[in-house]
């Protein structure tokens, strides 16, 4: 009885938001092509993957912590720190620095992670608090002033920013990302253990999985595809800045969830953050065609992640909103 | 007024794809106790939750007092007199005695905006008088004992006699599952009290529960009402009949299939304390014996058992496995040590309700379904087609959320997800709670199963009955201290008065 129909109800709930963000991203394409013919260029296509590379990467990193029912509020000021990095050292070290790019992204994360498990701090406020602290560190190491790399270096960041086969290779990469992002998701312990968490933290807990390392691991891949997106905007922008970031938690985050991952954890996945990324570029795209002051195009973008949360939410979980 | 203070005609309730009540009748007198039995899903909880303003009916009426009503809120069915005591409290812990009893009902203490505490307190203070309970209106709801609160939820309810003017129709869920044998009869009392002064429908899982207590019984069997009968012309086994369609056996707790257990120790437990919980614990648990711990609330034998799964450290003390002693404190060492822990809450410690079958018997131990190096979907789902059939776990696929399975088939889950994990010993909390009454024999056959192969039980049973009618050995506990061993040999069964000797 009672139990059907929570499963009737969870099977329409289910399908509904499995099927949501893909009609969404259809009916969107249909508007576009129909509002300009050459949206459906490939040559306008192929710009938007470009565009949407960096943002993806960084969707897929948050997409772990928010499958575990965690947020991760720092990425975007990560993601400048490893612009910083980079455009720091990349004079004087050559490829290297990207790798340092890299690396200041798993002690971010591993920092992260620690604070949020060992210290037994929410990682809303754990990841907030690291926030703060990454802002503060790239505007005063950049003195709140651009690094530019030099055009004798820009050889160096070829691999990024060069094409092959007609598509830059910055798409290349966020494909090879979202391949490691799936098999991570789909056939690793480390997948597996993240969704359990996400779906019932307690009873992961007493079969014997390890939740604080696990939850480490996430903060630290979570950031470090944070550093990676940040070392990406350093090559294709030439330099570094503590702004390079803004703009992308926001995004970032409504890539997650209009894909169809859901906040309260265990349901979702990398594949649904493609998703939500092909959302987001075509609403890049058709909100500049339409003239949308850019300045207001975030505040359509916060509407946007409620509207998304409040559609997909399962109320029969969270039976009260704190 | 009719003769009934409460009548439920004709009631329908569809869900989609079930019926959940199919034209049921029920209706109480004044001064009643009236008894609702039935297995899980035959229909208790849907009325219950109609009757409290949860659910509308589809078909049917409800008469208070012969009055035609509709009841769409929990405010509304307690302006009418209706409130129910929760089988999961419903108090709030932050919040005083004083303060609980009058939630949502603070307008006749307001002055000028503000509350007047003094009236407050000797409000409350009448309301536990009714139900007999000392303690103060000012005393915080967490500091209380979970029995204390089901006291002070009572005489919430009780306060409707004031609000409405009318003597109060008392709903009572399931209020002894998580109640030890003396307050239930401390609760009983209560009740028999009451009854000059409110109605009382009383549910529970337990017969003999329903017997000692009530003038009438209801029995519900798939949302249908299959007999009410005068208690005191029914019997425990016609009621049983009844509910399952099937005779009661005298075998209920399979005591012939009981084996001796063999000479080999395979944990040993050796002078475990955790200050403020137990004290010096020692037990020699051997190959294929089942022990139960007997004890109250606060006896210390739930933390006990939730040491030897590895959730609570202890301050002293070793746990041997076959000779070896092994790291205290973490589930994870417990679980490769051969430990598995079935919890009492199994919806939150014992399952992650929200992934399907598969997932949750291989998480504690997925190195089976990994295949070169990755994980197999495909195995993963055989395994759980095996344990769903070996288990004859009902559920509608192999891909189903275990949140969609019921509390008897959830706890086939549970424990498949620890004969996957091949462990030696089993820590049972309350393996039978919210089981139905098949289930729970299903539950009692298996574990005399496991037990002839060499599995090895600490348990906590539901009941006295059960502790008794399972285990081989029992220890009784109190104050965290282990008080008797009282061998229960399937030919000597101790009788429930042995054991409550050692317990109070």
């Amino acid at each position: 009885m009672s139990v059907i129909t929570r499963l009737d109800k969870i099977r329409k709930t289910t399908n509904w938001v499995d099927i949501m963000p893909l009609a969404t991203l259809i009916i969107l394409v249909i508007i576009m092509s129909i509002g300009s013919p050459r949206f459906l260029m490939p040559s306008n296509l192929l710009g938007l993957l470009a565009q949407g590379s960096t943002l993806l990467v960084m969707g897929l990193g948050e997409t772990f912590i928010i499958l575990m029912g965690s947020i991760d509020l720092s990425i975007a000021p990560v993601a400048a720190m490893a612009s910083i990095v980079v455009a720091m050292l990349l004079p004087g070290y050559g490829y290297l620095a990207f790798f340092a790019g890299l690396l200041f992204g798993v002690f971010a994360g591993a920092l992260t992670g620690t604070v949020h498990t060992k210290a037994r701090i929410p990682s809303f406020i754990a990841s907030l608090g690291a926030m703060g602290l990454w802002t503060g560190v790239a505007f005063v190491i950049t003195d709140a002033t651009p690094i530019t790399v030099a055009t004798e270096n820009s050889y160096l960041t070829k691999w990024v920013t060069g094409s092959t086969f007609g598509v830059t290779n910055v798409v290349y990469i966020a494909v090879v990302v979202l391949l490691i992002t799936y098999i991570l998701e789909k056939y690793t312990r480390f997948g597996r253990y993240v969704k359990a968490i996400g779906a019932g933290e307690k009873a992961t807990k007493v079969s014997g999985v390890p939740i604080d390392r696990i939850k480490i691991k996430a903060f630290i891949l979570c950031a470090t595809l944070a550093a990676l997106s940040g070392v990406l905007l350093s090559t294709k922008m030439a330099g570094g800045s503590a702004r390079m970031a803004d703009g992308f938690l926001l995004k970032a985050i409504a890539v997650v969830i209009l894909g169809g991952t859901a906040i309260s954890g265990g349901i979702g996945g990398v594949l649904r953050t493609v998703v939500g990324v092909l959302i987001v570029m075509v609403l890049d795209v058709g909100m500049n065609m339409f003239g949308v002051n850019p300045w207001f195009q975030q505040a359509i973008y916060g509407g946007i992640i409620i509207l998304a949360v409040a559609l997909t939410i399962d109320r029969s979980r969270i039976t009260i909103i704190k | 007024m009719g003769e009934y203070v409460l009548e439920v005609r004709n009631i329908s309730k569809s869900f989609p794809g079930v019926k959940a009540l199919d034209d049921v009748d029920l209706a109480v007198k004044p001064n009643e106790i009236v008894g609702l039995v039935g297995e899980n899903g035959a229909g208790k909880s849907t009325l219950l939750k109609i009757l409290i303003g949860a659910y509308q009916p589809d078909e049917g009426d409800l008469l208070i007092r012969g009055e035609k009503v509709q009841i769409k809120s929990v405010k509304e069915a307690e302006d009418h007199g209706l409130a129910m005591v929760f089988q999961e409290q419903s108090l709030l812990p932050n919040l005083s005695v004083r303060e609980n009893i009058f939630l949502g009902n603070e307008e006749q203490f307001i002055k000028f905006g503000t509350i007047n505490w003094g009236k407050m307190d000797r409000e409350a203070r009448r309301q536990l008088e009714k139900v007999e309970l000392d303690v103060a209106p000012t005393a915080y709801t967490a500091d209380l004992k979970f029995a204390t609160r089901q006291m002070v939820e009572l005489a919430r309810v009780m306060s409707l006699e004031d609000r409405t003017q009318h003597a109060p129709i008392v709903i009572l869920d399931e209020p002894t599952t998580v109640l030890e044998k003396n307050e239930i009869d401390l609760l009983f009392d209560r009740i028999c009290s009451l009854k000059d002064r409110a109605s009382i429908i009383f549910v529970s899982h337990h017969l003999d529960e329903i017997l000692e207590l009530t003038d009438r019984v209801y029995v519900f069997k798939d949302g249908k009402k299959v007999a009410d009968r005068v208690t005191s012309e029914t019997s425990e086994s016609e009621l049983h009949q009844l509910m399952v369609g099937r005779e009661l056996k005298g075998e209920y707790y399979r005591q012939s299939k009981q084996i001796t257990p063999a000479d080999q120790v395979v944990m040993s437990i050796q002078g475990l304390s955790k200050e403020g919980q137990y004290e010096d614990f020692n037990l020699d648990l051997h190959k294929g014996e089942i022990i139960g711990l007997a004890g109250v609330l606060g006896s210390g034998r739930e933390e006990v058992c939730r040491t030897v799964a590895g959730i609570i450290k202890p301050d002293q003390g070793q746990i041997l496995i076959n000779g070896q002693s092994i790291a205290l404190g973490s589930p994870s060492q417990s679980i490769q040590s051969g430990i598995g822990y079935v919890p009492q809450d199994r919806g939150v410690e014992g399952l992650v309700l929200y992934l399907s079958i598969g997932p949750n018997i291989t998480l504690p131990d997925l190195s089976s379904v990994i295949k070169r190096g990755l994980l197999s979907h495909k195995a993963e789902r055989e395994l759980a087609e095996t344990w769903i059939d070996r288990m004859a776990i009902k559920t509608p696929s192999a891909e189903a959320l275990c949140l969609n399975l019921s509390g008897g088939n959830q706890q086939k889950v549970v424990l498949s997800k620890w004969l996957a994990s091949k462990v030696q010993i089993f820590v049972l909390d309350h393996p039978t709670r919210g089981v139905d009454v098949g289930a729970k024999e299903e539950v009692y056959e298996l574990i005399r199963e496991l037990a002839s192969q060499g599995i090895s039980f600490l348990l906590i049973a539901d009941t006295l009955e059960e502790t008794i009618g399972l285990s081989n050995l029992i220890l009784t506990m109190k104050d965290g201290q282990v008080t008797q061993h009282i061998e229960a040999p399937s030919d000597g069964k101790p009788q429930p008065l042995d054991l409550i000797q050692h317990m109070m």
